[in-house]
């Protein structure tokens, strides 16, 4: 008889709309700013990056946990395994595509004024 | 004074020695990977024959089903050679004088190569190729069916250019061997 | 900080990538897609790679059965599945794992992508003439190669997990060839003596791993490093305008490689790696059923996308003229630049060759769609009948009844 894992965590659906959240307010934030002045978005972009790192950190170690729990193994534990790392996943892209905006935006700069 | 005739010709020679000789580094590279062997197996007629056993007597039991097995219905069997393995089923198929005569046939489709499913139930009637449709029936006569010998597992529907291949068998004791097998 | 800024520029410096990097490249090029298609299948390429690594080192080839519950993403299936033991390794890496699930999501969504953009890039090239300036024909020659070693490397890698469907690929790869009357005998025995059996074993899957994880790999580096060297000296396609003077101004506008184009370069690798990762969290895809041999196979398997046309087209015409299909679509490609010599870049100039190329794409496309929507009877056609002397075809030397 296989325990059931329980999890003392945030649920994946929550930290998935959190993600959501923290990513769709900084991508805004950082591309309206890269018109402005690129330092502010790049300040900006570093401090959203932190954030979802904290996210992408808690959420990998919720996996960690979970897969390495004595009673791992029911259906129930893998679904909530692929649920967790789908959020891992999603915070990760966020965090490549603040990354990629900021490069972007680097070039688009270069485009407009010819140097840094 | 340069003799253009004599640097080509040089250029020739000395690059069709190194070409000679890098093609020849190549034949111990690809040499052990390709096995002689098989290239010169014989055949016909897309079919490529391997034999199993010299005859039923040397026959290891590997190669072989007990026929009270048989009777419950077809059995599937890996048959294995050396590197090649060989997906056989053996049945028993109940011909139209009332006997029952072992075979055995490979169950690679030769439409496109896909395993074929037996038909048939505790007598093996036929095959069927899930893939595109091929249906090959077992002649039961022992006369022939249109010219086909007995027991040949012809095309009867679908894409498939030939019969499948068979598995030459023979009984001996309580045991069928399979002997040849096409494939 | 400007310590760090001081070491990045140290590195560039040292290692002579500096000369390499600021090779100056035209401003047309950059952010126009009919350009960089071609770079989203090389990243395409290394992020497999590197997820690749992982995967090697976690993955176990074998044919022997062994038993491994349902797939959980495709609902709750009861009961365990007897599966080979490539699929309960690929099974427990994807699900059993931590982490293992997003290795191998993106390492599939990665395959499909490079697909689609290698598939793409040979459009694009195609309407835009690439192959007529000097060293082009060259590339598209290595080009052409590249895509015939991507949709290998697809098919190898399908095969790899030993799922239902792979097996099936596999088994007609095998004897797809062997179909003809004469051929089929010398294939047979050349598939027999490099691979050792027609049917799956042990030692075939090892060898299409190591195919896939290393042998063809290092063909499409050494061809990737030939591409890049040739556009690095030959530079990058003309713009398509008809102008002569306009497109000369164009070609002369160029800015260094680094900064410029590099930043934009680092934003195509995130953005597409973004892209990869964020169809892994909203789309995951399940693995397919697992089968040992001696089961029965249901009916209905299909391939997947990148060679559905081929399926397609084998079941609608005469399998005789139709296998040969992807070496016609090859001969042809290898062939354009030998045809298409005239002068002029812009499209209404080509305007024919423009339209071969969307006859050609809409030929691949046309198959694949079709593939999924109708199902494909394929009627009795007595002309491939191939009719076997009665010794070869008989499972006995002479008839023995047993006693019922």
């Amino acid at each position: 008889m296989m325990l059931e894992v329980v999890v003392q965590g945030l649920q994946p659906a929550a930290l998935a709309y959190m993600s959501a959240a923290v990513a769709v307010v900084g991508a805004i934030s950082v591309f309206g700013l890269l018109y402005v002045d690129r330092r502010w978005a790049s300040y900006v972009a570093l401090i959203v990056e932190v954030i979802l790192l904290s996210l992408f950190v808690y959420s990998v170690n919720l996996v960690y946990t979970l897969y390495s729990a004595p009673g791992f193994g029911s259906l129930h534990d893998i679904e909530l395994g692929i649920a967790y790392q789908r959020v891992v996943a999603g915070v990760l892209s966020a965090m490549l595509f603040i990354a990629a905006l900021v490069a972007i935006g680097y070039y688009m700069e270069l485009q407009r004024r010819g140097h840094e | 004074m340069v003799d253009e005739g004599r640097r080509n010709a040089l250029k020739i020679f000395v690059g069709s020695s190194v070409a000679l000789s890098l093609g020849a580094l190549g034949v111990p590279l690809v040499g052990p990977v390709v096995n002689i062997d098989n290239l010169a197996l014989r055949g016909g007629y897309g079919s490529v024959e391997v034999v199993l056993c010299e005859n039923v007597d040397a026959c290891p039991e590997e190669y072989s089903v007990p026929i009270s097995e048989l009777v419950n219905g077809p059995k599937f069997m890996l048959l294995k050679k050396g590197n090649m393995a060989i997906p056989v089923v053996f049945g028993l198929v109940r011909a139209a004088d009332g006997k029952e005569y072992p075979v055995a046939y490979n169950t690679i489709c030769t439409h496109f190569g896909c395993p074929v499913n037996p038909t048939g139930g505790r007598y093996l009637s036929g095959f069927a190729c899930p893939c595109h449709g091929s249906f090959f029936n077992i002649c039961n006569k022992p006369e022939g069916c249109d010219g086909r010998p007995f027991l040949e597992a012809y095309v009867s529907g679908g894409p498939a250019p030939r019969s499948l291949r068979p598995v030459v068998v023979q009984v001996k004791g309580d045991r069928v061997y399979a002997v040849k097998a096409y494939i | 900080m400007k310590a760090l800024v001081r070491l990045w520029e140290l590195v560039i410096e040292r290692l002579h990538l500096k000369e390499f990097l600021e090779h100056p490249v035209p401003r047309y090029a950059n952010i126009n897609p009919l350009y960089w298609i071609g770079d989203v299948a090389v990243v395409s390429f290394f992020i497999l790679a590197v997820t690749g690594f992982a995967l090697a080192i976690l993955y176990v080839p074998g044919l022997s059965p062994t038993v491994t519950p349902p797939d959980p993403l495709l609902g709750h299936g009861e009961g365990v599945y007897r599966a080979t033991q490539s699929y309960a390794s690929v099974y427990r890496i994807t699900y059993l794992t931590p982490l293992g699930f997003i290795l191998r999501q993106v390492h599939l969504w990665a395959a499909y992508m490079m697909i689609f953009a290698a598939l793409t890039h040979f459009f694009t090239k195609f309407i835009l003439g690439s192959y007529k300036r000097r060293g082009g024909g060259a590339l598209w020659v290595i080009g052409v190669f590249l895509g015939f070693l991507t949709i290998n490397q697809a098919v190898l890698g399908y095969i790899l997990p030993l799922h239902l469907d792979g097996i099936l690929a596999l088994q007609i790869g095998l004897n797809l060839f062997r179909y003809f009357d004469y051929l089929g005998l010398p294939v047979g025995q050349l598939i027999l003596s490099v691979l050792g059996s027609n049917f799956v074993t042990d030692q075939v899957i090892k060898t299409i791993f190591v195919l896939h994880i290393l042998v063809v790999p290092a063909v499409i580096l050494v061809l990737i490093g030939l591409k890049i060297n040739g556009i690095l000296y030959g530079g990058v396609s003309p713009p398509p305008i008809k102008d002569e003077a306009l497109r000369q101004k164009a070609l002369e506008e160029k800015e260094p490689f680094y900064p410029h184009r590099f930043a934009l370069t680092v934003g195509q690798v995130l953005l597409q790696l973004s892209v990869i990762l964020m169809l892994v969290a909203l789309t995951p895809l399940p693995l397919l059923e697992p089968w040992v041999p001696g089961e029965q196979v249901p009916a209905g398997v299909r391939p997947p996308w990148p060679v559905m046309w081929y399926y397609t087209y084998v079941k609608m015409i005469d399998p005789f003229i139709s296998v040969g299909l992807p070496l016609v679509l090859v001969l042809f490609a290898l062939v354009v630049p030998l045809l298409d010599r005239r002068g002029g870049v812009s499209i209404e100039e080509r305007w024919i060759w423009v339209l071969i190329a969307i006859v050609y794409i809409a030929v691949i496309g046309y198959g694949t769609v079709l593939g999924y929507l109708i199902e494909l009877p394929k009627e009795l056609t007595p002309l491939t009948r191939i009719d076997i002397p009665p010794e070869h075809a008989v499972p006995y030397i002479s008839p023995q009844p047993v006693s019922p």
